[in-house]
């Protein structure tokens, strides 16, 4: 999955005078499993981008393009299921719905596929045991401790077998022990030749072995 | 999960049920039968005179259909009782009709 | 996929709609109280439209009323014979009936006289009468009279008969010989018939004055052209035709439904408080969870559909609700409280049963005029949240 960001520039507030200028002309590839660190200071865009190529917004002017199909101009019912065949995003705040167990939060991707019982079941169950947190399964979500929720997000995220993960400061909210399991589990989806996009400021994403590439953004453009 | 839903899914159809029962017995005890019908009508029959024994004190409401004339809220000595409906509604309806039944 | 119905919507619904358990509630109960309300007043109302109804074409086609200075007056007995003259009238008879007041119980009858021991009443009194025996009557005045007549007399220790006030002052014995049967009580409950002898005399009416003429037309067609030619015959008089009972009887509720739809504006009133709530906007609990689940995959339609599910469910349960509480509280436990508002008062109590009737017309009403309405009020706003970007929400 060749994912191609050509000339893209984001502004926010476009037509007010508080607009802020996200992304400045900025084209990037990246190409299928690869893993790819996106570093820079809060405010410099790398969040912007990630919502780029999972379709969660759209480019001011320029092109993302995933696969050779043009995503940047989606309509919204489109956009979503391109989210949900190809995407698992991993949020910073996690997003996960609180009052929900950690099964039916991992179940929500797969809700509007219909699938069958044993299909769910079956899925489910495995990414469960994969990440980890199987033995919470009907725990609700705001009784987990931040390392829990964080794997249910990655939980989530990956139960619809997706080509391309995404995490946004995915170790901001957690203490080395925990960071380090993370990257542990980024080693083992590489393994999977999942294509990994990162954002983040933590060093201790920088200089990893099984990074392909570090990118440097400042400013909305890449340095 | 699934326990809560189906919990819920059985209360409707109880809900459901109770509702059709319900109706099935009332339309097998509680309608007005036959013989009773005819009593009623014989009554009507026999004495002539419309409206239902209900407000029996006063007098305009019991008959109403033939009450007198002298009656309060009328508005016009052709119009037909009606009562303070006028208060809120146009009684020109009742007006036109009568007008059109003669 | 798109022809099976998702089953695990419709439980993302439920658990959506049971893990707000206090809203959720709170709106069930209201909702279920005003399709209550509702369909209790037409319930009660049909039932007694029914009643009047079924019996109206039993009533007499044509009555003249004399009106003098614009009050209803007593008309010659004389006007019978030139009223049978007319062409298309088959009989014409003068009726005697009025109130007596029956001061001691505080209690008004409403007496009508009747020509003894004709056929046609011999045999339909027998009928609708208990304890009755015409041949039995001897000279003495005689009277039926209905249940809540009985009762009332009954309590002032008239039991065989009753003592009349005559205008003079003096009394007029007449022995109470039946009771009309009590599944006539909503007809008769107040009424007493007698003897047109018996009520001239003690209302002290002569033999030359009725209290109105009820004629009898052959051809039912007619009917008006005869009116018409009687009125024009008897321009003092008022003629009043089993129509203008119909139409006095379809306005019946009009007063009644004056207080009826004062009830009903305030149900309405709440009801569209409560969809003015709900559709002016989520709450931003409510827009960060759709915007997740946008975010996760979902596209607006399934959006909607879950928001659809949930709303179906809540208001489609309360109309049920509502509906089933309606059959039981006006046909088996007879309405009590609202019925009060439909019967009126009187120092009469008739104890009448509100016969069933299966209106689909206006549980179809109740129906649309609730889910259909509550449900856009749920989709709207959701709608409108479901199409903004997903990065804005959960931003």
């Amino acid at each position: 999955m060749m994912i191609e960001l050509k000339n893209l520039t984001k502004i926010y507030e476009l037509n007010t005078n508080d607009k802020v200028i996200a992304l400045k002309d900025i084209s990037l590839s990246i190409n299928e499993g690869e893993i790819v660190v996106l570093k820079g200071s809060s405010g410099s865009g790398k969040s912007t981008i990630l919502s780029l190529i999972a379709a969660l917004s759209k480019p001011t002017s320029g092109e993302v393009i995933v696969d050779a199909k043009q995503i940047s101009k989606l309509p919204d019912s489109f956009a979503s299921v391109y989210r949900r065949d190809n995407i698992g995003f991993v949020f910073q705040k996690y997003n996960l719905l609180t009052n929900l167990s950690v099964e039916d939060n991992i179940l929500l991707p797969l809700i509007p596929l219909n699938p069958s019982q044993l299909e769910v079941d079956a899925k489910i169950d495995e990414v469960m045991k994969k990440f980890e947190i199987i033995h919470k399964k009907d725990t609700l979500v705001r009784n987990l401790s931040g390392g829990e929720q964080q794997r249910v997000a990655i939980a989530r995220a990956n139960v619809n077998d997706p080509k391309i993960i995404i995490a946004d400061e995915p170790t901001a909210n957690l203490d080395e022990k925990l960071s380090l399991n993370f990257i542990e589990i980024l080693r083992e989806l590489k393994s999977l030749n999942k294509t990994i996009i990162i954002a983040t400021h933590d060093p201790l994403f920088f200089g990893l072995d099984f990074i392909d590439r570090e990118i440097q953004i400042d400013n909305g453009k890449i340095a | 999960m699934n326990k809560k839903s189906s919990y819920v899914l059985y209360i409707f159809l109880g809900l459901f049920v109770l509702f059709t029962t319900q109706v099935v017995y009332l339309i097998s005890m509680k309608s007005m039968s036959d013989e009773m019908l005819q009593k009623k009508i014989t009554f009507v029959e026999v004495v002539g005179l419309p409206d239902l024994a209900l407000s029996t004190e006063a007098t305009y409401v019991r008959h109403r259909s033939l009450s007198d004339v002298f009656s309060i809220y009328k508005d016009d000595g052709s119009l037909r009782e009606y009562f303070p409906s006028t208060f809120a509604i146009s009684h020109s309806h009742i007006y036109n009709k009568q007008k059109g039944s003669e | 996929m798109s022809s099976k119905i998702n089953i695990y919507l419709i439980k993302y619904a439920i658990n959506s709609i049971l893990r707000q358990k206090y809203k959720t509630f709170f709106i069930v109960t209201i909702f279920t109280f005003l399709v209550f309300l509702l369909t209790s007043i037409f319930f009660i109302t049909n039932s007694i439209r029914y009643e009047l109804d079924s019996t109206v074409d039993a009533l007499p086609q044509i009555i003249v009323q004399k009106i003098k200075a614009g009050r209803h007056y007593d008309i010659d007995v004389d006007k019978v014979d030139e009223i049978l003259e007319l062409s298309g009238v088959s009989d014409a008879v003068a009726r005697v009936w009025g109130y007596y007041y029956f001061e001691n119980a505080g209690v008004n009858f409403s007496v009508v006289g009747i020509d003894k021991y004709e056929n046609q009443y011999k045999n339909s009194l027998q009928s609708i009468v208990n304890k009755f025996d015409f041949e039995e009557s001897s000279d003495e005045p005689f009277m039926v009279v209905g249940q809540g007549v009985k009762e009332v007399m009954n309590s002032s220790y008239f039991k065989e008969y009753f003592n009349f006030i005559k205008p003079d002052g003096t009394l007029k014995k007449v022995n109470i010989r039946g009771v009309f049967d009590s599944d006539t009580q909503l007809e008769s409950n107040d009424m007493i018939v007698m003897s047109n002898e018996t009520i001239r005399e003690i209302f002290d009416i002569d033999e030359t004055k009725a209290t109105d003429i009820v004629v009898k037309v052959a051809n039912p067609q007619e009917v008006s052209m005869v009116a018409s030619k009687i009125k024009l015959m008897l321009p003092d008089s008022r003629i009043i035709t089993t129509q203008d009972l119909k139409i006095s009887y379809q306005n019946i509720f009009d007063y009644k439904s004056g207080v009826f739809l004062a009830l009903f504006i305030v149900s309405l009133f709440t009801f569209f408080i409560i969809i003015y709530d709900k559709s002016s906007g989520l709450s931003s609990e409510e827009k960060r969870e759709i915007g997740i689940l946008k975010a996760i995959g979902w596209r607006v339609d399934d959006v909607l559909k879950e928001k659809f599910y949930e709303s179906f469910i809540i208001s489609f349960f309360s109309y049920m609700l509502g509906s089933t509480l309606t059959f039981a509280y006006v046909y088996i436990f007879q309405a009590p409280v609202l019925r009060e508002i439909f019967v009126g008062y009187s120092q009469l109590k008739t104890t009448f049963e509100l016969p069933f009737i299966f209106d689909l017309q206006t549980l179809f009403l109740v129906f649309f005029i609730s889910v259909p309405v509550y449900v856009a009020a749920t989709i709207i706003p959701s709608w409108k949240v479901a199409t903004l970007e997903a990065d804005e929400v959960i931003r």
